[in-house]
């Protein structure tokens, strides 16, 4: 079995990775910066857009790291390239998201990412990364105004294959441990104007020149899927990877609704209807400032162009033609005056709704089961619409206070190729299953897994208790040899391409306590001491008199009271 | 008769024995709940509260409080009669008595402690011939021929003349001083070494600062100099950005490598300033900065903007500064690109007059750079760095306090020491800064102290005590070394223990957490979720919680031991009755 899974972490491995040796020789490093937009209509009429900007700095790792007492940052942000030396961070990868993908109509995302906050590294193999990653933690949630400070070691894992380094590979050692890798994500987390603005200050532009022009809160927060990505990745300088530098890509994916017109057959947008900005200008330090549309993202409707584009052209994705026109802003600006780009709109021929797209290979969906507080039960959902058998690798992470029986693991039609299972420790650490499956062709296979709630502490309930718990969402993770529909800006570079795909997290309600229990019990417990206590103090300090004694004396003094015994004894 | 007497006796006996039983057992109960009971709830309810050395740190407050500096002078005097060197020697010593000084309660002693500079022989006579020669001007060449001094050694050098003529003082650039003077008057030698050693204004304002009492608010140009320095700190981060115009399509570019190895690193790197404080040197551009001013046309063809409106201009570029990582305090150096449009741009101050670039107190240092005539757009802006980079380290040098060696009085000669700096005037430097962090680090132990000792229920974790006592005895070696002379180690100690002291917020929030190890983060610390543990109730609601179980059962206890103290009385008084009776 261990000999299977260290073939997967290499096929992994051998996707991105060019191992280097570290060539600390450079003179003067370079950086260059580059910005681009990927606009396209989605199946269901919603126009998705796809920002990418990166800044690749020539500088090495490990000279980035260990910078010593003279560093020039140049336009690479220096918050965040401190935060990234200072914690010994080799990989970084942050998404802020607001809302679920659906991959099932939208095809596969350029930047995958959970509902809410994820955050993973991969440190360098000189760290502690026991000790770094609470710091770093702290940091990116200073950096970017999240609420990451939630994430602590009850909530972070060490996945042993899903998350495999993106960028470069700097050792040979580290591709074969999880011991360097953090994972962390946070559905409850909101994403909000106070994250993207700090986000924004990152870019050597701002939202001054260049597509960064287009960003305008209101707009970007008004529609039904908003993802903020932060990517810092050691990265090969050439084909060889003979250098390696690093490279930092800020992404921004967002859809907007169906741009519908007057015409309910016709959808139509322009930059400025979506964004409600103009572009006017490109980002002078960028090298390559580019506005790119794919006009025939869905069989049967046409897309017209307003504007005639500098380039155009056709990618093969998956013996699939798409046609992309490509508007370079550096060529549309006219450098001498500044007057604003003609507006780009883009309209559909007569759209037709009732086509559903084809299905994506794969699919997940996961869902909780079960009644009442006691027991649960997660039941996943995995579809394989491929012709061929597909291996995936499924990754769940459940909190403590869940008690997971793994003996209840029951899994249909897909086949365990082999399993990680670590269980949780009370307060400490979370459960993780990692299961490699093998899914038949068209079939869809069925996970299940029963749980318990525990009974939390009333201190460890979070403020608004009756909210209920999050489980993060389930990961799955597969190479596809080709990829029908996937949404990148690229043509297909590599013969391979890793696919991550996130079930929707779940919100389970857990036992909620009285919170003014514990004052009631405590007065309970009180009265019952106290009660207690006063009958044998009673007993003891008390004269105990024969019932007619006391009968013979109570008559007499009461007739006394009354006067009739006294009168007696005086006569 | 008789039967109904014994009978009644009989039961006044057994009322008597049981009488005897109840009080008994009421005062028992009585003694089992203040004896078990009320220590139990005293000690469970306790706050825990780590033992701190109180006295040691009260009589820190008491003690003169930054520590006495011992200096040693080695005097040469080039006269052939042992006798006329020795009385000279003796003299100096008695004039050089113990010099105090006082800055409100703190007080700082100096000592001097005189003896003869041993020398060769032929180096004597290599010294005699370069005071001899053309009166004095061969006089640098001492530097080279006197033993290497260190922080607090100074060499004295006294070439008696019996001839009338007016007496002269050098006092060179590395730690030491030559006078040209009768004999029998040391008064000169005397004012030499005072200036030399001390310079009484700073570390009058620095005991003052440390004390917490604040920079003074006077308006002479010594205190200007006062509120400029930055607070004695263990680092510095040296950040340079520059700044380029947000209108203009040119790229803006600057060789800041080159100047930074050629200018600001020889600078950082020499003894007497690496020794103050570790640098970090870190540089970034920023474009589109939006700089919110708006420069207006100057008769000279240029363009100007008001000093009154810098303050928004440097707020707009700040909110981009700062680090997420680094708590020791930042020094910002901005270059301001004017842009091409508004060029040359220059700074007006309220009294008309122009300049280039600004000095923020305690924040840094501003240049304007106006690119050389109307450049069109795409073109690629260089800023020189030479003069850029040799304002920003002239800023520094103000920032940091480094003295320029200017003459005072007349018949007194500076010798200029490497990039205008001496060593004596940089150990001035160096022995303020101590000053400071000491007087800083035990201003901070007694307010952490006497905070602590005010609130009684605020814990104090087994952390805070191991900083408190590792600062305590850093201040402590500080105090020893500094009287052994020791004034670069005393330093070094001084600030540790400012930092250990508290002057960062990582001991505030081990107020906070108890029980923990130090915090990496103050942020972890803050939002750590055993920081509920230590809500401390407040009294009323403390007392809702007590009352349930408390007042039930005092309630009789408290009645019945009256009842049985009343018995107590009356049973004694009754038998001292029946005592007197009989």
């Amino acid at each position: 079995m261990a000999a299977r899974r260290w073939d997967w972490v290499q096929l992994l491995t051998a996707v991105f990775l060019h191992l280097t040796l570290p060539c600390m020789c450079q003179g003067r490093a370079e950086q260059s910066y580059s910005e681009a937009l990927f606009m396209k209509f989605l199946a269901d009429g919603r126009v998705s857009a796809t920002f990418d900007f990166s800044t690749v700095w020539s500088v090495h790792p490990l000279l980035f790291s260990n910078p010593g007492n003279v560093q020039h940052y140049g336009i690479f942000p220096k918050s965040l390239a401190e935060v990234v030396a200072h914690y010994h961070v080799q990989e970084l990868h942050l998404t802020l998201t607001q809302g679920q993908w659906r991959t099932r109509v939208w095809g596969y995302p350029a930047h995958p990412a959970p509902p809410g906050a994820e955050l993973w590294a991969w440190f360098l193999p000189e760290a502690d990364s026991e000790k770094e990653w609470p710091g770093l933690v702290d940091a990116m949630s200073g950096l970017l105004g999240a609420h990451l400070n939630a994430i602590d070691s009850a909530s972070s894992f060490q996945p042993l294959v899903s998350f495999r380094p993106n960028g470069a590979i700097l050792s040979k050692d580290m591709s074969n441990s999880s011991a360097l890798l953090r994972y962390a994500a946070l559905p409850r987390e909101t994403v909000c104007t106070e994250n993207f603005t700090p986000w924004t200050k990152l870019l050597p532009c701002g939202t001054a020149a260049g597509l960064g022009e287009l960003f305008e809160a209101e707009s970007l927060y008004d529609c039904d899927y908003h993802s903020l990505g932060l990517h810092f990745t050691p990265h090969c300088l050439d084909d060889g990877c003979g250098q390696v530098g690093v490279r930092l890509s800020l992404t921004l994916t967002v859809v907007f609704p169906p741009p519908v017109t007057s015409n309910p057959s016709i959808l139509e947008w322009s930059l400025k209807s979506l964004f409600h900005r103009p572009l006017t200008s490109a980002c002078p330090l960028a090298f390559s400032s580019t506005v790119t549309v794919e006009t025939n993202s869905i069989d049967g409707v046409q897309v017209s162009l307003s504007q005639t584009p500098s380039l155009t052209g056709t990618v093969e994705v998956a013996g699939r033609r798409r046609d992309r026109a490509v508007f370079d802003l550096h060529s549309l600006t006219n450098s001498t005056t500044s007057k604003p780009l003609p507006p780009l709109s883009v309209s559909s021929s007569s759209w037709a709704y009732h086509i559903m797209p084809e299905q994506p290979e794969l699919l997940v969906s996961r869902h909780l089961v079960g009644s009442g507080h006691d027991w649960g039960g997660l039941a996943t959902e995995i579809t394989n619409s491929a012709p061929h058998t597909v291996e995936v690798l499924y990754l769940e992470m459940v909190p403590w206070f869940f008690r997971l029986y793994l003996h209840t693991l029951s899994v249909s039609q897909a086949t365990v190729l082999s399993q990680h299972y670590v269980p949780a420790k009370d307060r400490r650490r979370a459960h993780m299953l990692e299961l490699r499956l093998s899914l038949p062709p068209l079939s869809t296979s069925y996970l299940s897994l029963q749980f318990r709630r525990a009974h939390l502490k009333w201190t460890e309930h979070k403020p608004d208790a009756h909210h209920g718990f999050y489980i993060n969402s389930a990961v799955i993770t597969t190479v596809l040899s080709e990829c029908p529909n996937c949404t990148s800006l690229a043509a297909q570079d590599q013969d391979l391409a890793v696919l991550r795909l996130y079930s929707e997290p779940l919100l389970v309600s857990l036992p909620t306590p009285d919170f003014s229990m514990p004052y009631n019990v405590i007065c309970f417990v009180c009265t019952v001491i106290a009660i207690a206590f006063g009958s044998v103090f009673n007993l003891t300090t008390r004269t105990l008199q024969p019932a007619a004694a006391a009968k013979e004396k109570l008559l007499t003094r009461i007739l006394r009271r009354i006067g009739v015994l006294s009168k007696q004894k005086s006569d | 008769m008789v039967q109904e007497v014994q009978r009644k006796e009989e039961e006044g006996a057994v009322e008597g024995r049981e009488k005897w039983r109840q009080n008994i057992s009421s005062l028992s109960v009585l003694t089992v709940a203040v004896l078990v009971g009320l220590p139990l709830w005293w000690k469970t309810t306790e706050v825990y509260r780590s033992p701190l050395p109180y006295s040691d740190i009260q009589n820190l407050a008491g003690q003169q409080a930054p520590p006495s500096l011992v200096y040693t002078i080695s005097v040469l005097v080039l006269t052939e009669e042992e006798t006329m060197a020795a009385s000279f020697l003796s003299n100096l010593q008695t004039e050089l008595a113990n010099h105090t000084v006082r800055a409100g309660e703190a007080e700082v002693t100096l000592a001097f402690l005189v003896q003869p500079l041993e020398l060769d022989a032929e180096v004597i006579e290599k010294v005699n011939e370069a005071v001899s020669s053309a009166g004095g001007t061969g006089v640098p060449a001492l530097t080279t021929l006197l033993p290497a001094s260190a922080p607090g050694h100074y060499s004295l050098l006294i070439a008696v003349g019996d001839k009338p003529r007016p007496s002269r003082v050098i006092i060179g650039a590395e730690r030491w001083a030559f006078i040209h003077t009768t004999i029998g008057s040391v008064q000169e030698a005397v004012t030499a070494v005072k200036s030399m050693v001390v310079d009484e204004h700073q570390l009058k304002w620095r005991l003052e600062d440390g004390r917490g009492k604040g920079r003074s608010q006077g308006r002479g140009s010594r205190d200007t100099e006062e509120m400029r320095q930055v607070r004695a700190a263990q680092g510095y981060q040296v950040c340079l950005t520059l700044v380029a115009p947000d209108s203009s399509l040119a790229t803006v570019d600057w060789n800041i490598e080159d100047a930074t190895d050629r200018v600001l690193m020889p600078f950082l790197n020499h003894p007497g300033i690496a020794r103050l404080a570790n640098f970090t040197i870190s540089s970034q551009v920023f474009h589109y900065t939006d700089l919110k001013f708006s420069p207006q046309r100057s008769k000279s063809g240029g363009y100007y903007v008001s000093s009154t409106s810098l303050p928004p201009m440097i707020s707009s570029v700040e909110s981009k500064l700062g680090s997420l990582v680094s708590q020791l305090p930042s020094l910002n150096f901005l270059v301001l690109v004017a842009p091409p449009t508004h060029s040359p741009l220059l700074i007006r101050d309220p009294r008309g007059a122009l300049t280039d670039n600004f000095l923020v107190p305690q924040w840094g240092g501003v240049v304007i750079f106006s690119p050389p005539g109307e450049e069109e757009g795409g073109e690629e802006i260089v800023v020189r760095m030479e003069k850029v980079m040799s304002v920003f380290v002239r800023q520094l040098q103000l920032l940091l306090g480094v003295p320029i060696t200017s003459s005072t009085s007349p018949g007194v000669v500076l010798e200029r020491g490497t990039l205008g700096m001496t060593e004596w005037q940089l150990d001035q430097l160096m022995v303020g800064r101590m000053v400071e962090s000491v007087s800083t680090a035990t201003t901070a132990l007694i307010s952490l102290v006497e905070l602590l000792d005010k609130v009684k229920n605020m814990v104090i974790s087994d952390v805070i005590q191991k900083e408190v006592i590792a600062s305590l005895g850093q201040l402590q070696e500080c105090y020893r070394l500094a009287g052994d002379g020791e004034l670069e180690a005393a330093l070094t100690l001084s600030q540790r223990a400012m930092v250990s002291a508290g002057t960062r917020p990582l001991t505030l929030t081990h107020l906070l957490v108890p029980h923990s190890s130090p915090p990496p983060h103050t942020e972890t610390a803050f939002f750590d979720p055993s920081i509920l543990e230590l809500l401390y109730f407040p009294d009323d609601q403390k007392f809702a919680i007590y009352i349930p179980l408390f007042l039930p059962i005092s309630i009789p206890i408290v009645l019945s031991s009256v009842t049985a103290f009343r018995w107590l009385t009356s049973s004694s008084s009754s038998r001292h009755s029946l005592r007197t009776s009989n």
